[in-house]
């Protein structure tokens, strides 16, 4: 048994204990202090750093494998947990929330365990399970802030849609078992295509349609986001899409591929019409997290077009557009975090001239901005392109147009956000920022920034990575 | 460096960017230098390139290799024909000038500098990419910095915007800078957007590649080539103002700092007859000479209908912006012939047409700054205040309408010549009624604006000074030398369009 298969995953969770227990022990009651942080960035980071030495393929049974396109969105998880969690430690701090670090910290490394799990999942029970873990802590984080109004609505919410999700998953699991009689891949696959395959396909791709806020599965997303603190939002807006999107490939790829479901007609309509609904409901929003909720859902219709495409080439390009989305995106909720932990309101008008109140923040806000709109030299516009692309390869030139029009929609509102950034002539207070925030914040930055200059490196090992996707041997 | 006199090209004026976003706000006179340093770099490498440019060889010279990304076909891959070379020297010219002319500007110009020099970046970059991937990047680049220029140094005179979407801004109060920036960017990007799938397809069917050299040995015939010429038409057709696109043009124009109409009318509109010549005709040759009709048929509505938009307007500044219009006909008049006078042209049309436009809208900012008045009623005498201007105003005038002598002329009789010579010579009937009507409303607006009466003493008004008279001098200068000394350009000009020739198969 390959224990090494899940050994990023172990470290996580052992990562997560020491957490736990030095928050036991720590002796200041509820008044506690940097400890669990320090151990949770240095532990994350430490793992990212060592996810580099990780041999692979290896596999812990047939149900968990970990290949190259796996190990891959790791390293995106574990940075985006990582961003996540420097992120939470002075908004939780400012808004009085302090005392529940550890919990929080502790619930993400659990999803993001989950989300790890997701990606390596070949059984479709182990599937499940990952799926579930990524959720459940995520719908206490969201409730979080228990004291506002609005936090338990977006929880419930969260819950409710989560849960219907699972139960359609699960649903569609009961079926492709029902028509094989067995929960793993390969098998699965070597099964003629019928009916209750088909049916269950459906199932399932609408089960993740939920999770990873395709439209019309997406209707709890602008709410959750904007009840869920800022820095919770950086990573349930990244890591369990990521992780969702590429098991979807894995499925497509290992699963429906062979078993001749045809989903591809499927994915461009839902991709066609995430991206388009994303794009036009973002236009007039007032709130930031509500803009950039609804531009991630747009943008997840834009990773929809190369997973439409199924092409090995369109699953490393949509990893590296994954890289591009996690700075960025991410990058721009840190953004948010640091507004909000300096007392403004997440809106629109909050962040009025912020190029004075804060150069580094308004500097770097811009640049998230721009990458996820797709303006040439920052990392978004090449996977914005990459992604197009794949899909021009796969013939799904309408697709391509209509994505190409709707980018140039989405740069009204993401140019409306920078023009009160910076054009505004209604000034407000400074905006001072903890130290940790602002470095991750202008991390993120420079990697989008230099990363768009010189992009080869990154696509070159995400078309790699791609290329490792091990399909099932054994028919 | 001899080897990378292009990458050096494109390193000038990103280079000043970068500086200028180092430099702190309060430095204005480093920040200003450091501009300048950023245009006179490209300046001089343009003049290099020209005169190392060899017309007996033609073809692609300068070229430099770099993969970028091999497994997705991209590469650093530049390199110049005559037809780049001739666009490179306006562009140097324009862009230095443009410096000049925003050197007393007073604020914000730290952004300001630097997002001319992003947008100079981006248009050279079109001008010798031969990547087709690059080719987007950078074209791109060009068009989205004008819509902060527009958006802060803009005019934001309450002139009403038009067009279906006017009324609806002027309902939500939003002024005519943030209307003309908008209108402008969506447009120019809705455009892109038709480019992006062409190049797509391109490389599709092309095996995989974005480079120009590879690409052009790829036949693409039948109703797909004439589909994807189409795309390309149209995508590159909405920045070189062709009918019915062109409305983004005269609000956008109208709306613009003096620096952002120069470099917009200048050089903007040409990345996109460039666009059209340069993909549809040089890599479609097949579909380019069958839709030929129809690039010509827009142009002479183009002519015809910018010429009498500028006869009917009152403000100056959306004079000049449709008159763009009716001269951006002619260059694409000139591409629909087919023949080599016509093409040769049509690429003489675009530096004359970008030289002379710049100098009108330097003139117009510059009057309008002292005078304070954009409404030609309103004017009247200012010769006897402002003689220097109203000189160069009758310079670029007469160029407009095709004085011998100045650089107009050249480029609409080689224009003309080739539509007589064409497949559809009464293409000549409503291109020479254009530049008919071209010479009615460039002497009306002299008279209205500079002859008569002097004006009353209540204006202030005074002549150019300064950096202004430089602008002036070189941009004028530029149109008489290249009216009388024609070949300077010319000869690069034909090498590169007879290689083009070629590929069309005439």
């Amino acid at each position: 048994m390959g224990f090494q298969a899940a050994a990023l995953e172990i470290l996580v969770l052992a990562v997560a204990g020491l957490v736990l227990l030095w928050d036991l022990a720590s002796p200041g009651g509820r008044a506690r202090g940097n400890g669990p942080y320090v151990l949770a960035c240095v532990g994350l980071g430490a793992l990212f750093v060592a996810s580099f030495f990780v041999t692979a393929p290896a596999s812990l049974t047939d149900a968990f494998v970990l290949d190259g396109f796996a190990l891959y969105v790791k390293r995106i998880l574990l940075a985006s947990a990582l961003l996540a969690i420097v992120g939470m430690g002075p908004y939780l701090k400012a808004r009085g929330s302090g005392g529940r670090s550890a919990e929080a910290i502790v619930l993400l490394l659990f999803s993001t365990v989950g989300a790890m799990a997701l990606v390596s999942a070949r059984e479709l029970l182990t599937l499940f399970v990952a799926f579930e873990l990524v959720s459940l802590p995520l719908y206490v984080l969201t409730a979080l802030e228990k004291e506002r109004r609005s936090s338990p609505e977006g929880a419930l919410k969260v819950f409710l849609f989560g849960s219907v999700s699972s139960a359609i998953l699960l649903l569609g699991i009961g079926f492709l078992f029902a028509a094989t009689g067995t929960t793993f891949w390969m098998q699965v696959a070597a099964w003629p295509h019928d009916r209750l395959v088909g049916l269950g396909a459906a199932l399932v791709l609408v089960g993740f349609g939920f999770k990873i806020a395709i439209f019309p599965f997406s209707l709890w997303v602008p709410d959750t986001y904007q009840a869920a603190p800022a820095p919770v939002v950086a990573f349930l807006s990244v890591a369990p899409k990521a992780a969702a999107v590429a098991a979807l490939f894995r499925l497509v790829f290992e699963l429906f591929g062979p078993a001749g479901v045809g989903i591809k007609s499927w994915l461009v309509l839902l991709s066609a019409i995430t991206m388009t609904v994303g794009n036009l409901l973002a236009l007039r929003q007032q709130d930031l997290k509500r803009l950039l909720a609804f531009s991630g859902i747009a943008q997840i219709g834009y990773v929809l077009a190369a997973l439409a495409a199924g092409t090995p080439m369109a699953a490393g390009l949509a990893l590296f557009y994954f890289v591009a989305y996690l700075v960025s995106n991410a990058g721009a909720f840190l953004v948010v975090a640091a507004l909000e932990t300096a007392g403004e309101a997440p809106t629109l008008h909050g962040a009025r001239r912020l190029v004075r109140r804060s150069p580094a923040l308004a500097a770097s806000m811009l640049v998230f901005l721009l990458s996820l709109g797709g303006i040439p030299f920052v990392l978004g516009f090449w996977g914005k392109m990459y992604v197009f692309l794949a899909a021009a390869q796969a013939g799904l030139y309408g697709l391509v147009f209509l994505g190409a029009v709707l980018a140039v929609v989405a740069l009204f509102y993401y140019l409306s956000v920078a023009r009160l950034m910076f054009m505004s002539t209604d000034d407000g207070p400074d905006v001072p920022v903890a130290a940790p925030l602002l470095a991750a914040i202008v991390v993120c930055a420079l990697v989008a920034g230099i990363g768009g200059l010189l992009p080869q490196r990154l696509v070159n090992s995400a078309l790699s990575a791609a290329e490792t996707i091990t399909v099932p041997s054994s028919r | 460096m001899s080897g990378h006199l292009l990458s050096l090209t494109l390193a000038g004026p990103f280079v000043a960017a970068v500086v200028v976003f180092l430099l702190p706000q309060s430095a204005r006179l480093a920040i200003r230098l450091a501009s300048l340093a950023g245009a006179l770099v490209p300046a001089a490498t343009s003049a290099v390139i020209l005169s190392r440019y060899d017309v007996a060889r033609g073809g692609f010279q300068l070229e430099e290799h770099l993969p970028l990304i091999p497994r997705l076909g991209v590469s650093w891959h530049l390199g110049a024909d005559g037809i780049a070379v001739a666009l490179l020297v306006l562009t140097a010219l324009i862009h230095v000038t443009s410096v000049c002319t925003s050197w007393s500007l007073k604020s914000r110009e730290k952004e300001f500098f630097l997002f001319v020099a992003l947008l100079v970046t981006g248009v050279y970059g079109v001008f010798v990419s031969l990547d087709l991937f690059l080719f987007f990047l950078f074209y791109e680049l060009a068009v989205l910095p004008m819509y902060v220029l527009i958006g802060i140094w803009g005019s934001s005179m309450d002139v009403p915007g038009r067009g279906p979407f006017g009324g609806l801004f002027k309902k939500v109060g939003v002024g005519l800078k943030e209307y003309g920036a908008m209108k402008l960017t969506l447009y120019l990007l809705a455009g892109s957007a038709f480019i992006l799938v062409g190049i797509f397809v391109l490389w599709v069917q092309g095996g995989s590649t974005f480079d120009y050299v590879a690409l052009s040995r790829v036949t693409f015939a039948g109703a797909s080539g004439r589909t994807l010429f189409l795309l390309f038409y149209v995508g590159f057709g909405v920045l070189a103002g062709i009918w019915p696109f062109h409305t983004w043009s005269p609000d956008g124009h109208a709306a613009a700092p003096a620096a952002g109409s120069m470099m917009h009318a200048g050089v903007l509109m040409k990345l996109g007859a460039y666009g059209v010549l340069r993909v549809g005709f040089g890599l479609l040759p097949a579909a380019a000479a069958d839709l030929a009709w129809l690039v010509g048929l827009v142009a002479v509505i183009n002519i015809v209908y910018g010429a009498l938009g500028a006869g009917w307007q009152k403000d100056i500044k959306y004079l000049i912006a449709y008159s763009s219009v009716s001269h951006m006909g002619v260059v694409m008049l000139g591409m629909a012939t087919l023949n080599a006078a016509g093409i040769t042209g049509s690429v003489y049309q675009m530096v004359a047409h970008g030289i002379m436009t710049a100098l009108f809208f330097t003139l117009v900012n510059l009057v309008y700054d002292i005078s304070h008045l954009r409404d030609m009623t309103r004017m009247g005498g200012f010769a006897h205040a402002m003689p220097a201007l109203a000189t160069f105003f009758v310079i670029a005038g007469l160029s407009s309408l095709g004085l011998p002598g100045l650089a107009g002329f050249v480029a609409e009789l080689l224009v003309f010549l080739g539509a007589w010579t064409s497949a559809h010579p009464w293409w000549l009937v409503p291109g020479v009624l254009g530049a008919f009507i071209t010479a009615l409303y460039v002497l009306r607006a002299v008279r209205t604006i500079f002859l008569g009466q002097a004006p009353p003493a209540d204006l202030h008004l005074r002549d150019a000074r300064g950096a202004e008279w430089a602008t002036c001098l070189l941009l004028g200068g530029a149109l008489v030398v290249l009216g009388v000394w024609p070949k300077l350009l010319l000869d690069p000009i034909g090498a590169g369009v007879g290689e083009l020739l070629t590929r069309l198969g005439r």
